[in-house]
This record gives C-alpha cells, structure tokens and sequence, in this order.
C-alpha cells in the first residue's frame, strides 16, 4: 500500500519535503544580498585583530557572550545602538551566541582602555569579585602565532597582500611594545618579562575586543 | 492588502489545502483496514 | 538462505552501541556537573583545557553526539531488524561503524578540549572530525537503507518512517552547516558570513535537535511502547499525518532562534508561523501515545517501563508547546539569552530523550541477552531520581530565566536601568547552586540505570548471547 512499503520513494520524498522549507529560508538567502549586506563603513579585520578573534572562538567565549544587541530599549540602554546587518559581513563565522552569562560585547570597542582589558582578563575577579568568568591571565603568557595570519585574511576575502600582514603585526607589536603605550604599565604586569617585546595572545584578544563595534561608533562621531 | 499579505495569505491557503487533503486521504474509512494493519503485524514478529 | 532460519538477527552491535551510550552518558554528565559548578565557582577554571568556554561544548557535543547518537544506533539497529524481520545485511560494516563513531567521540571530546572549536553550535568539531561524522553516518546509512530494501515485512511501520527522516535529515543538515575551507588540519574558516552564517547554522541547530532528539526519540517511542504494552499504537493514520507535518514544518523554524537579531524581517516572521503549525503535528505523537494506554491505564502501577514513556511523551508535550511560545517576538524579547531557555533544553534532554532511551534500553538488553533485568527496583529508584532531578532543575532555571529577564529589563523611574549586569548575575548564584544539585540528583539516577545493565548483561550466558534466529512461521516472502 502507497509509499510506506516503497523504502527509496519514501527516502525521496522525505528528502523533498525536507528541503523545501530548508530551500526558502536558508537557500535562496544565501544569494540575496539583502541577507548579508556590504558597506563601506564597515572595515574588515586586521591581522592581528583576526588571531584575537580565533582565540575569543578557541576560548568559547561564545558560550557566555552575545555579540548582538536587539532593538529593544533598556537593550540600547545597556550596551549601546543595536546592531545593523551590515556590521557582520566580514564575520566567519558570526559570533551572536546563544546565552549572556556574560554581557553583550558587540559594542565593547572603545568602551574601556586596554589596560582594563589586562587586568580584567588577567583577573575578573580582582575588578568585580562576584564575576564567574574563568580567568585568563595565560593568554598573556602565551607568544602569538603568526604564521598562518596571511593565510587566514587571504581564505576570508580581506584584500590583504603579504606585506600588508606583516605591516599590520609590526605596527601592533610597535604599538603596545612601545614606551608610550599608554596601558604599558598593565600590560607589563600580566605579561612575563621575556614577552614584553613580543606580541601575546593576550595582545590579540584584546586587539579584538576593542575592534568590536568601533565602526558603528565612528560613523555616529562623523555624523 | 498589499502584495506581500497576499503572498502570505495564498501560500498558507496552499499548504492548508495540502494538509487537508492528505488527511481526507488517510482518513477515508475505505483505507482504515489497511492503513492501520501495520500497528498490529508489529506487535507479533516477537518469537 | 533466509528461509532456512539459518540467519540470525545481528544484537550484539545493538549491545556495543548501547553500552557506548551509557560511557558517553556518563562522562557528559560528569562535564555537566562540572561546568554547572564552575557557574558558581569560577575556582574550578583550573586549567585552559577545563575551563567553561572549553567543557561546555564538550557537554553539549558528548551527549548530543556521544549518548545521543550511540542511543540512536543502538535502538535503529534493533528496530530495523525487528520490524523488517530481517539480518542487518553488513555486520561487520556496522562493527566498523561502531569503532570509527567511538573514535571519532573521544577525538571530538579532546579536539574541544585543546580548543578546536569551530564555534558554531552543536557543530563544534573541526574539519577533520566533520569528515570521520560524514563516513559513519554513511556507513550508518548504506545499512538502514540495505535492511529495509531487503526486508520481509512489505509495509514499514511508523518507526521506520522516522528513522529514515533521520537518516537523510542530519546527512543534508550536517554537510550543508559544516562547509568550511581548511587553514590547517586543525583550523577552518566557514563559507558563510554574518547573518547568512547565523541563519545556516540555526536551520541546523534548530533541526539537529529536532532529528537527533525528536524523530528517532519518536522511532523508539513508537516502536517500545506498543511493544513494552502489548498494545497497538491508538492511530496509525494519524502518525502518518503527524510525520509528514513534522517533516515539512520543522525546517521552516530556525530562525525562531535569530529573533529580533540583524537576520531579515521576513525570515523571522515566516519561523514563528511555522513554530506554532509545528505544535499540532507534536501533539498528535503525545495523544497517540495517551490514547494506546486507553482503558489500560493500570499498566502504569504494574509495568515498570510505562512510566518512562507516558512521562516523556508529556516532557515532549510540554516542550513542543513551549518552545514556540519561547519564539512570539514578545515572549522571545524577554527569555532569549536566559537561563529559561537553558531550562527548555534540559526538560526536553533529561526528561523525554533520557527518559524514552532509558526505557528502550531496558526493553532491548535482557531481550537481546536472553535474561531477566537485573533489578526493577533499581528501575524504579533510577526513575524517580532521574524524574525529580529533571524537575527542580528546569523548574530551577525557569524561575531564573524570569528574574533575569525581569532584572535586564527594570528601570527606575527617570528610565535607568535598575540593575548592573553583575548585580542580575550574582542574584542567580543560590539558583545555579540548585540546579547542581539537582544535577547531582539525575547523575545519582543515570549511575544506578548504568549499574542496572551492566549487572543484567554480566549475569548472562555467555554463549551465543546476541544471536536469535529469525522467526520464519509468519514470514511473507516476497520480493
């Protein structure tokens, strides 16, 4: 009687039915530039802020953290302007996450000075002693591995040559190793010694961070 | 009722009448007998 | 050959899949309860290989892949055979099956643990591990589909159904989720970006829940509760309606999960109005399953493993008939990001997919060892624990689901906001304590359950244990 006794037809069928509600809300906007669009004002990550961004992913600090403010008022009260499609085009993967255990960082860019981030990362609980985040201080103790960078933003699409990775690590090393940086005293205190000179995962991370949001907060300033 | 309500509107109309007619299918008492049969022949292939 | 009764029913890959179950079960609670305390106790950060961002995918990965796939094979094995009245056809394809999957948990648990991690949800694994899913879940595959086009029963019974649905599900929904381009052998970039990535990946993880832990979770319902009861399923038809609807609808509602996010308007809109269709197909496998009890309710009191399934067909109930209020704009505004939805998930896991396994696993193992169970006692003691552990834990989060919520969004008069992020975080504490608790409870549960089978397996003959010959007096030979 009918399909139930015809196991291929049946597994085509099912096979279609499944794929139709997956076609048009999955598949067709996937070709629509409407779903994911592209603007100027939204630059792609550096180098050096890309290896944060993978060790933010090693790290799972998706699992704690959203990247996505919702268009609701004490939303926009807490964290800042919600977010806009177009922030998200150089995102592979998006990283919205699932569960705020922790607070939303999709506007943390610029929010707190580096040396903030040291010593929060270094230790959440000696800036906010009820914090559960894992501490991470041995991030800083890490050297940042470099080698596959150019590789990375040339799979991503970011328009980088060779040269201009090496341009964009020196100049961070430059930046937080110099004299003059203004979280120096910080940094120096959760990075060991032999890394001062260096640049640290811990460097990235928070390279990272503070590229979260800074596009959108830069286009309001030009405004 | 723009365009977008209308499309709405005539794709669910669609899917109901889908959904309608699968059920008058099964439901059509000339097929209960065989329809239901598989329910039993599985309780007995225990030895 | 087959009309011989020469040819044996194949149950001791049903067993090796059962018992990788139970170790898989065991070690993603143990995950479990750890990260659970880690939630109150950042101390337990010990190391980066143990802190929380790194354990929970290791939870979530060991018992949604781990427990929850072996489950699955263990069951389809036995089911298939049973109801086509046939020999798996590749025995030593599915042994190979068997030992690639348990590989490939334990190098996917140590992947994530290194951090390898790929972040997207429910599909934490790294390229190379993606592959070794894809080979087993063919070799999976090739002997569902063998079985069935060789059975010798004509018409497949409603299990089949499902675990067909599941088979082509997770296939498509897997390798479409996991395209990623290689940098290393440990590190990929996916092909989607932002919000086309967001809306792939919940199609996925939306549906990677609903074919993992709702349709084979239906094949085993199904199939044992009519079986455990000897009552016929209440409505054959209705079944046939409920999984077509299924079928179709369930594909429609990922992006219940991207509310109010950047994803477009209309895909949103056209998810919730599939979520809420999806409850009529659901409840028609719950009143299903109440109905097959009519008039032989007693059996709940004298049959031990009924319990099991009415319990977790109104876990399923309840959570079918919350998840798509969880996705009204309204409702989602305040519970998305909070521990309610942490409560959702784990009614739906330790309630109804622990529960409905558990009971299929205590049908299946004396059958296919040829003994008694070891304890109903134990059943029972390992039931309720499991009940009332489940219970105060997603009551638990439910109520701090809502306080939070309500805490996120309280202002003052002059419209501040009432509450720092940290003050919402550290009023959860005595909750997150609770449902540890709780956990430790349900892990009490599991411990006996896995106590139970072992004992029922050790007290059985060791000879030709998993081998019965084929029944051939009803057999229709056609083909």
């Amino acid at each position: 009687m009918g399909i139930t006794s015809k196991p291929v037809v049946f597994a085509v069928l099912s096979a279609a039915v499944i794929l139709i509600g997956s076609t048009v809300t999955v598949f067709i906007p996937l070709f629509m530039p409407s779903t994911q669009p592209v603007s100027a004002y939204v630059k792609p990550y550096t180098s050096v802020e890309l290896e944060g961004r993978d060790i933010y992913m090693r790290e799972g600090c998706n699992n704690c953290h959203t990247q996505t403010v919702r268009p609701l008022r004490t939303e926009v009260l807490r964290y800042g302007e919600y977010s806009k499609p177009e922030e998200f085009a150089y995102d592979r993967p998006f990283l919205w996450g699932s569960r705020r255990t922790g607070p939303d960082l999709n506007r943390i860019g610029g929010k707190y000075p580096d040396s903030w981030h040291y010593r929060h990362m270094q230790s959440p609980q000696s800036m906010f002693e009820k914090s559960n985040m894992p501490p991470y201080g041995w991030l800083a103790k890490n050297r940042l591995d470099t080698s596959n960078s150019y590789k990375k933003t040339s799979i991503l699409g970011y328009g980088f040559s060779e040269q201009d990775v090496q341009v964009q690590i020196s100049q961070y090393r430059s930046k937080v190793t110099a004299d003059t940086y203004l979280s120096k005293e910080t940094r120096d205190l959760v990075t060991p010694a032999e890394l001062h000179h260096e640049l640290t995962e811990m460097d990235a991370i928070i390279a990272y961070l503070q590229k979260l949001g800074r596009d959108v907060k830069n286009l309001e300033t030009k405004k | 009722m723009n365009s977008s309500a209308l499309f709405y509107f005539l794709f669910t109309l669609l899917l109901s009448v889908i959904f309608g007619g699968i059920i008058r299918y099964y439901y059509n008492p000339k097929r209960k007998q065989k329809i239901e049969e598989p329910k039993h022949r599985m309780l007995d292939d225990e030895q | 050959m087959s009309e011989t009764g020469t040819e044996q029913y194949n149950f001791k890959i049903v067993r090796s899949f059962a018992f990788s179950a139970l170790f898989w079960l065991v070690i993603g609670l143990i995950v479990g309860l750890w990260i659970a305390f880690e939630m109150f106790n950042p101390a337990l950060n010990l190391a980066p290989w143990l802190s929380f961002g790194r354990l929970r995918v290791v939870h979530t990965n060991g018992l949604g892949l781990g427990f929850g796939l072996a489950g699955i094979f263990a069951t389809s094995y036995y089911i298939l055979q049973r109801l086509t009245r046939t020999a798996l056809p590749f025995p030593r394809l599915a042994q190979a099956h068997l030992y690639l999957f348990n590989t490939t948990i334990a190098l996917a648990a140590l992947s994530l643990m290194a951090g390898m991690n790929t972040t997207k949800e429910y599909a934490e694994l790294e390229w190379p591990i993606d592959i070794a899913v894809v080979v087993f879940w063919v070799m999976f595959a090739i002997n569902v589909f063998a079985t069935l086009i060789k059975r010798r029963e004509k018409q497949m019974y409603i299990s089949l159904w499902y675990i067909i649905a599941m088979t082509i599900a997770i296939a498509i929904l897997y390798i479409v989720n996991n395209l990623e381009i290689p940098v290393t052998l440990f590190k990929s970039y996916t092909v989607y970006a932002g919000a086309n990535d967001a809306n792939v990946e919940w199609w996925y993880g939306h549906n990677i829940v609903g074919f993992i832990f709702t349709v084979p979770i239906l094949a085993m319902f199904y199939y044992f509760l009519p079986k455990s009861t000897g009552l016929p399923i209440f409505s054959h038809r209705l079944s046939i309606i409920s999984f077509w609807a299924l079928n179709f609808a369930y594909l429609w509602t990922g992006a219940h999960h991207l509310m109010l996010s950047p994803l477009p308007e209309w895909i949103q809109t056209v998810a919730i109005a599939f979520s809420i269709f999806l409850i009529a197909p659901s409840w028609g496998s719950v009143i299903n399953g109440y109905y097959t009890l009519q008039g032989n309710w007693e059996q709940l009191r004298t049959n031990y493993l009924v319990k099991f399934f009415i319990f977790g067909i109104t876990f399923y109930g309840l959570q079918t008939l919350q998840g798509p209020l969880q996705g009204l704009r309204t409702l989602n505004a305040f519970f998305h990001f909070t521990d309610w939805v942490v409560g959702h998930v784990h009614m739906g896991t330790m309630g109804w997919v622990t529960m409905i396994i558990s009971a299929s696993f205590y049908y299946m193992i004396p059958r296919i060892t040829g003994n008694q169970l070891y304890s109903i006692k134990l059943a029972n003691t390992h039931f309720w624990l499991i009940l009332v552990g489940q219970l105060i834990w997603t009551i638990t989060m439910w109520i701090a689901g809502i306080q939070q919520g309500a805490m996120w969004k309280a202002t003052n008069p002059d419209g501040s906001l009432m509450y720092s992020f940290l003050d919402t975080l550290t009023s959860l504490y005595p909750y997150y304590r609770l449902r540890f608790a709780a956990g430790v409870i349900y892990f009490a549960g599991i411990l006996i359950f896995v106590w139970n089978l072992i004992m029922t397996v050790r007290q059985a003959p060791q000879k030709d244990e998993a081998e019965q010959p084929i029944q051939n007096k009803e057999l229709q030979s056609w083909g």
